[in-house]
């Protein structure tokens, strides 16, 4: 881009990052823009992505949380370290899950995810932190 | 993601979304006009609304060091913006029938036209020559005082509305009309050089 042209994109740009909202606002309604039923749109996606930002963080943050228990568990079968062990084939009998996740040596990930789902993750997360501390 | 995420949420807590989406809705209609044709099918806050969701979904990821996130979003807009035009460049059958803006758009890449971006990768041009070549056009089509003062600051590397205000004495209003007026103008000037 020219020097020209970048500075007058600049000085485009500047003008919508800085400008006062009502003044913007007036110009909208000038042009036939009707902007309480906009404003309204509006307040209804900000509310919208603040929602799925919230979201997200949870959701990253409980996939996160189920990897990191994951990875215990794995360690601990690799290992043979006794506690994570012993809970992990508890949870296996209390859900009558069938003879392939009995082979503790031969679980994937995803079987220990089956294993754990339901389970309320931060719980198991201090469990597990008990056991190998 | 977790971190984007996280320091997205700090913004939304402490910026006021709603005046910076109307604030894009804006900037969007300045670059793109009212005409339908030019939204494919969708309105102004749809361009803005689909940057926000890009932003949460990591399809397009901000980097709070090099920017912030108002200047990010902008850069997203831009690049659809960009994005869209293209689009309609390639629909050669369908005719545009409101002018739209796409002067600045000259092989941007992708986000990196965003405010604090320098290009040093193209070519120098004469700035004085160029500079007084438009003036030239702006007088020629009658363009007002006030819309040639407002290019000269831009050419001074004056930029925030407020500032141009002070320097020129006038409330923001004022400016702000006249810059439409002077966009207009503008892609008028281009429609005739193309």
């Amino acid at each position: 881009m020219s020097k020209l042209k970048n500075n007058i994109d600049k000085g485009v740009t500047n003008f919508y990052l800085n400008l006062d909202v009502d003044i913007i606002k007036e110009s909208l309604k000038d042009d036939g823009v009707d902007v309480i039923k906009e404003d309204e749109k509006i307040s209804k996606f900000s509310k919208r992505i603040k929602f799925m930002n919230k979201a997200i963080v949870i959701k990253e943050k409980t996939d996160n949380l189920l990897e990191t228990i994951v990875s215990k568990f794995q360690e601990a079968i690799e290992n043979n370290i006794d506690n994570p062990i012993a809970s992990l084939k508890k949870l296996i009998e209390a859900k009558e899950l069938s003879v392939q996740f009995r082979n503790l040596d031969k679980l994937t990930e995803e079987e220990i995810k089956e294993i754990i789902k339901g389970k309320n993750l931060v719980d198991l997360m201090d469990e597990l932190d008990g056991e190998t501390d | 993601m977790l971190k984007i995420n996280n320091e997205i949420s700090e913004v939304l807590k402490n910026c006021d979304i709603d005046s910076l989406i109307r604030r894009m809705q804006a900037f969007t209609i300045n670059k793109l006009g009212y005409n339908n044709k030019n939204y494919d099918g969708l309105e102004p806050l749809d361009f803005v609304f689909a940057v926000f969701e890009k932003a949460l979904s990591g399809v397009r990821n901000w980097d709070k060091s090099k920017i912030n996130f108002e200047g990010f979003v902008f850069g997203s807009l831009k690049s659809d913006i960009y994005a869209s035009i293209e689009k309609q460049k390639r629909r050669k059958n369908t005719p545009v029938e409101e002018i739209i803006d796409e002067s600045y758009i000259l092989d941007i890449p992708v986000i990196s036209d965003e405010v604090g971006f320098e290009d040093t990768t193209t070519q120098r041009i004469d700035y004085k020559t160029e500079k007084q070549d438009f003036l030239e056009k702006l007088k020629a089509s009658e363009a007002t005082d006030l819309e040639i003062l407002i290019f000269e600051c831009w050419c001074d590397e004056i930029f925030k509305p407020q500032e141009i205000a002070d320097f020129l004495e006038l409330d923001v209003t004022t400016i702000y009309n006249a810059l439409k007026r002077l966009q207009k103008r503008r892609k008028n000037i281009l429609q005739k050089k193309s």
